[in-house]
């Protein structure tokens, strides 16, 4: 079948037109254990909501493992950390002292570099998650940049950026409390709301501002001028008097010393009063310690323990938090989450094997995000990120600007700069109401992304400066009988689509691979060439074409953009 | 044809006014009466923006000659020798690249407004260019741009159900991979962006058969509508596109790389071809001269010397192409740079980073002066020195979105988040002083009340006029006269009042200016 032909067959239905939701949907409130049937849906369903792309091997691994096996092997987390990013090009402006390989994040400070080293990071970054194991880690360390929100724009430090981002991943199923208390002494964070600039007499509130409103308790509704239920300005003001002295030195390039401590001197040393919303608390001069008694009396407020469940729940099932949500899935795992002193895996271990995360309500119908989006494609087809025939230029430089302009640039193309979020709030999609995900698709994203895919596995490739190209032969490598048509439909619709597809419109699928009035041996042929033949350029190419023309086809559907 | 006849021919004798059954009227005036009083001609105008991308040296774009000397030493390793300069007007002399600029402001064309900032100067281009494009205060983050918020209160459901009947147009275009930052609204973006409109993208794949009742659906509906309006969108550009013509010969001397002179081709192709979208976003980049601004050898070439070229040949080209379509009156165009650049040059033949710089504004329409000064360059001018800014750029505008987009004034306060002051910047029959004496020309009805004639009396400019009498609910119950009518008072006499029912009705006056309306109260 003609392509065009086949993407001309519109049957959009048009129901619920001005709805946003529809409200009839019947939801399972239960956080019990699923006891449901443990199939390939199921299993698609927990490995895209924890992963980045997913495989036919991890999907096999899991039909195999189970629900409890797999994730609990999901929430192990690697102590082990990624070996830092390096310099990666040669240029004389860059790192001169350094070789290509070495890292720089032990470098001091300097300006004119900083962007240069920021790219690394970011390519670096993009590695890992491409690379990522079977495992929540990187998911996690993404949630925590969007909930810790920091922009390389405004801080522009290549070595702090990448020690917020450890950080992150070193904590990525850590304990809540702690990370909140360490991301106040973050050198990145501090640049960026401003907390260096804090000092006694001449109090910054950023830092204590965001800390209360989007780091830890959250706003509630304005109750009366300066009074947001959950904390008052009188509160800000409070605790931005207990983060004076903590600084470090940030022209500290001759000592290479950037560590944070604390300054006496700088510090305001009066008493300070909390509102009624902390039990009016009262914290005294004591110094260095009222920052850790400041952190306590946030965790002491059950507020706190709910915020944070729900931005989890936001990251991993859906946007839509209603009152039933809120009663029998949020309020429920916060309790968790203080009994067990906020460690934020008590919490996953229950949600992701909940009856409530499995219900059919919810599998496909979280809008991708940009990051999510590629990996959904690259992991599949397993993208190689390291393109060889460039002989001219080291492997590390080629790798690097492969990540970056083919997955980070993309991304970012497609609305979601990482390091670089739009502001200390994190992406719109995850608390802008009441559109949220659906904010990742545009009139110019939508096209950027379909545009993408075609690039991707067209002759050409994506069109970057280092160009890579997909193949579909990879989608197959763990299919028993590729030579059947109709199996190789049926293992890539599933490895790309989350919802069951018609076998009519399977069969308009398996078009793409049999010549048309003929049958189906037609593709068993050209497969049988190939696989007897695969270093014939030729046998290779039309099965390729082929494949890569039925990949595009499937993932230009508007069910691809879900998972 | 004499006024008499024309008078006799638009009567109202032909129409026949419906009856109106007993309805519920209520005596305050409606938000859509203030829209009738608001919208008129602007409905069609466009504005083109063109940003300079870097921070564009004004000093060396419009030179202040009265001060020459002084300005020679402070910058002296950037500065234009005296006999090349352009003439201008009075003190004033533009770089020898602007030769385009300097010919539309001879035929009326070209306006300036000098040291246009904003108060506490970020001198970061990301920082200050959102603050540029979001209309913010500097220490404040705003997440949407002057325009998208000004498109947002224009289509407040937007982008429901948008492409529609009355909106078949992207609301906005931006020229390039990105919808500008300009172009963000609250929530969704304002617009679109395009850029090789000969090899559009078409967005291909549709959906599955889908009858699920879960959440999915939902979104998977979101996704396809998105879609569709995307595709919707994309072939109305390149219908524009296909039946937009473009004069080969006037833009001939921009076909030396100038990627501004392509961008505005494709925008008067666009409106050519009859696309209705009311704002374009077009830009240069590369304005950020450091170093090299001039030519070691030749003062008159460099970097900066080739920008002001493409700059000043472009936007030469884009007008002298609408004024061959006809339609110059209905486009303004404006330039803004994220900052100016240092008083005093550099070592290294460029400038650093600064604050206040100029604008330009182009088209018929503008108001074809130079608004502002450059104040004396005393001796003891350092460094670290910058030009003091004169206008805000946020009365710039306000000024638009007064002026030339006629929008109400409490909008206005919504969108740019501040009062600022207005500045002139447009000719007066395109003003709002314009409309000013708009809303003052004559319009009146007598008897008022009146039970079954009464004698409508207006003025109006040559021009197509609209007179029609509604209900307080905003429906449309009789059409008065809808003709071509030349300058002048006309007094027409509506009779036939009988039919309609004792209660307030709204007459509604409507010519080439704008709209407004009278309450005719009808007793029996």
């Amino acid at each position: 079948m003609d392509r065009r032909q086949f993407l001309s067959i519109s049957r959009l239905k048009s129901k619920q037109k001005n709805k946003l939701l529809d409200n009839d949907v019947i939801v399972n409130y239960s956080l019990s254990e699923f006891s449901g049937e443990w199939n390939k849906s199921k299993a698609n369903h927990l490995l895209r909501r924890t992963l980045f792309g997913v495989n036919s091997k991890e999907l096999n691994i899991t039909l195999n493992d189970g629900l409890n096996k797999s994730v609990d092997n999901l929430l192990t987390i690697d102590e082990q950390l990624p070996e830092p990013p390096v310099k990666f090009i040669d240029n004389q402006q860059y790192d001169d002292g350094l070789e290509i390989g070495d890292t720089f994040i032990n470098e001091p400070l300097a300006s004119g570099v900083e962007l240069q080293r920021i790219l690394a990071v970011n390519s670096w970054w993009i590695e890992n998650i491409n690379t990522q194991s079977y495992s929540v880690r990187e998911k996690m360390t993404l949630f925590w940049h969007n909930h810790f929100a920091t922009k390389s724009d405004t801080v522009r430090v290549g070595r702090f950026q990448y020690a917020t981002n450890q950080l992150f991943r070193e904590n990525a199923l850590g304990n809540y409390k702690n990370l909140v208390t360490k991301i106040g002494l973050d050198q990145n964070m501090m640049l960026f709301l401003n907390g260096n600039e804090n000092i006694t007499g001449r109090p910054n509130e950023n830092y204590a501002r965001e800390l209360f409103e989007l780091f830890s308790i959250g706003k509630g509704p304005q109750i009366s001028e300066g009074n947001y239920t959950n904390y008052t300005e009188q509160d800000i003001q409070e605790a931005a008097k207990i983060l004076t002295g903590w600084n470090f030195d940030y022209a500290g390039i001759r000592t290479n010393n950037y560590d944070i401590d604390f300054r006496p001197t700088l510090h305001d040393y009066s008493t300070k009063k909390f509102s009624k919303a902390f039990q009016e608390k009262t914290i005294f001069g004591s110094g260095e310690n009222e920052y850790y008694e400041l952190i306590n009396m946030l965790f002491d407020q059950v507020e706190t323990s709910k915020y944070i469940v729900r931005e989890l729940y936001k990251w991993f099932v859906f946007y839509e938090i209603d009152d039933n949500i809120e009663n029998n899935i949020i309020v429920p795992l916060a309790q968790v989450l203080r009994n067990n002193d906020f460690e934020v895996k008590s919490v996953l271990e229950i949600l992701l094997k909940s009856e409530h995360f499995f219900d059919t309500a919810f599998i496909g119908a979280m809008i991708k995000n940009p990051v999510d989006f590629i990996a959904s494609i690259s992991k599949p087809v397993n993208l190689n990120f390291e393109p060889g025939g460039r002989r001219n230029f080291d492997p590390i430089t080629i790798k690097y600007l492969a990540y970056y302009y083919n997955y980070f640039n993309k991304a970012n193309e497609f609305g979601m700069e990482l390091t670089n979020p739009p502001s200390v709030a994190g992406w719109d999609a995850y608390f802008q109401k009441p559109n949220y995900y659906r904010i990742w698709l545009s009139s110019v994203t939508l096209p950027a992304r379909i545009q993408y895919l075609n690039q991707l596995f067209s002759n050409a490739g994506t069109g970057t400066p280092v160009p890579i190209k997909g193949s579909g032969i990879e989608i197959l490598s763990d299919l028993e009988s590729p030579n059947d048509p109709n199996n190789v439909v049926d293992y890539i619709c599933e490895q790309l689509i989350s919802f069951e597809i018609t076998q009519e419109f399977k069969g308009q699928l398996k078009g793409y691979l049999v010549t048309e009035g003929l049958g189906d041996y037609t593709w068993s042929e050209a497969w049988y060439s190939y696989e007897l033949d695969p270093e014939n350029a030729l046998y290779k190419a039309s099965v390729e074409q082929k494949l890569n023309n039925l990949i595009v086809a499937i993932s230009s559907l508007s069910e691809f953009q879900l998972m | 044809m004499k006024r008499r006849e024309f008078i006799q021919k638009t009567g109202i004798a032909a129409s026949i006014p419906f009856l109106i059954n007993g309805m519920k009227v209520s005596a305050e005036a409606t938000p859509f009466f203030q829209d009738l009083a608001n919208a008129g001609e602007a409905e069609d105008r466009i504005l083109v923006l063109v940003q300079l991308i870097g921070g564009n040296d004004g000093l060396n774009t419009i030179i202040p000659i009265d001060q020459y000397s002084q300005l020679s030493s402070l910058r002296n390793s950037v500065f234009i020798p005296e006999n090349k300069l352009l003439d201008f007007d009075n003190n004033l002399k533009l770089h020898p690249s602007l030769g385009g600029f300097q010919k539309l402001w001879q035929e009326g064309k070209f306006e300036t407004i000098l040291n246009v900032a904003y108060p506490d100067q970020n001198l970061s281009h990301f920082r200050s260019t959102d603050i540029w494009t979001s209309a913010s205060d500097t220490k404040d983050f705003v997440p949407s741009g002057w325009l998208g918020r000004y498109l947002d209160s224009k289509h407040p459901n937007y982008p429901d159900n948008y492409p529609n009947v009355d909106n078949p147009d992207p609301i906005s275009l931006t020229i390039g991979n990105v919808v500008s930052q300009t172009c963000q609204g609250p929530v969704y973006t304002m617009g679109m962006a395009a850029n090789n409109i000969d090899n559009i993208y078409k967005l291909e794949g549709s959906s599955l058969e889908s009858e699920k009742d879960e959440y999915a659906f939902s979104e998977l509906d979101y996704i396809n509508r998105v879609k569709k309006q995307t595709s919707d969108y994309l072939d109305v550009i390149e219908i524009a596109a296909n039946q937009g013509r473009i004069n080969d010969s006037i833009w001939a001397s921009n076909d030396d790389g100038n990627s501004l002179a392509n961008q505005l081709k494709v925008v008067a192709r666009l409106i050519n071809g009859g696309l209705k979208t009311k704002v374009y976003v077009c830009s240069i980049a590369n304005f950020d001269t450091h170093s090299n601004q001039i030519d070691s050898n030749d003062e008159t070439s460099g970097q900066h010397a080739q920008l002001l070229r493409y700059l000043s040949d472009s936007i030469t080209s884009f007008q002298d192409q609408l004024k061959e379509y006809g339609v110059e009156d209905k486009v303004l165009g404006m330039t803004f740079s994220e900052f100016g650049r240092r008083i005093m040059s550099n070592n290294s033949r460029g400038t650093d980073h600064g604050s206040a710089a100029p604008q330009f504004l182009f088209g018929t329409a503008v108001n074809p002066t130079v608004h502002g000064f450059y104040e004396e360059f005393n001796s003891d001018i350092q460094q670290n020195d910058n030009l003091d800014m004169q206008h805000d750029f946020r009365s710039v505008y306000t000024s638009i979105l007064k002026d030339w987009f006629r929008v109400p004034e409490n909008d206005i306060f919504n969108i740019m988040l501040k009062n600022f002051d207005t500045i002139q910047i447009l000719k007066g029959e395109f003003t709002s002083v314009e409309s000013l004496q708009f809303e003052n020309s004559l319009l009146k009805c007598y008897p008022n009340p009146a039970s079954n004639n009464s004698t409508l009396e207006f003025y109006t400019v040559t021009s197509h006029v609209e007179i029609a009498i509604y209900d307080l609910r905003g429906n449309k119950l009789q059409s008065i006269i809808d003709k071509l009518m030349p300058e002048g008072n006309y007094k027409i006499k509506l009779s036939e009042l009988s039919n309609y029912n004792s209660g307030i009705y709204i007459i509604s006056f409507k010519n080439r200016i704008g709209k407004k309306s009278l309450n005719l109260s009808i007793q029996k």
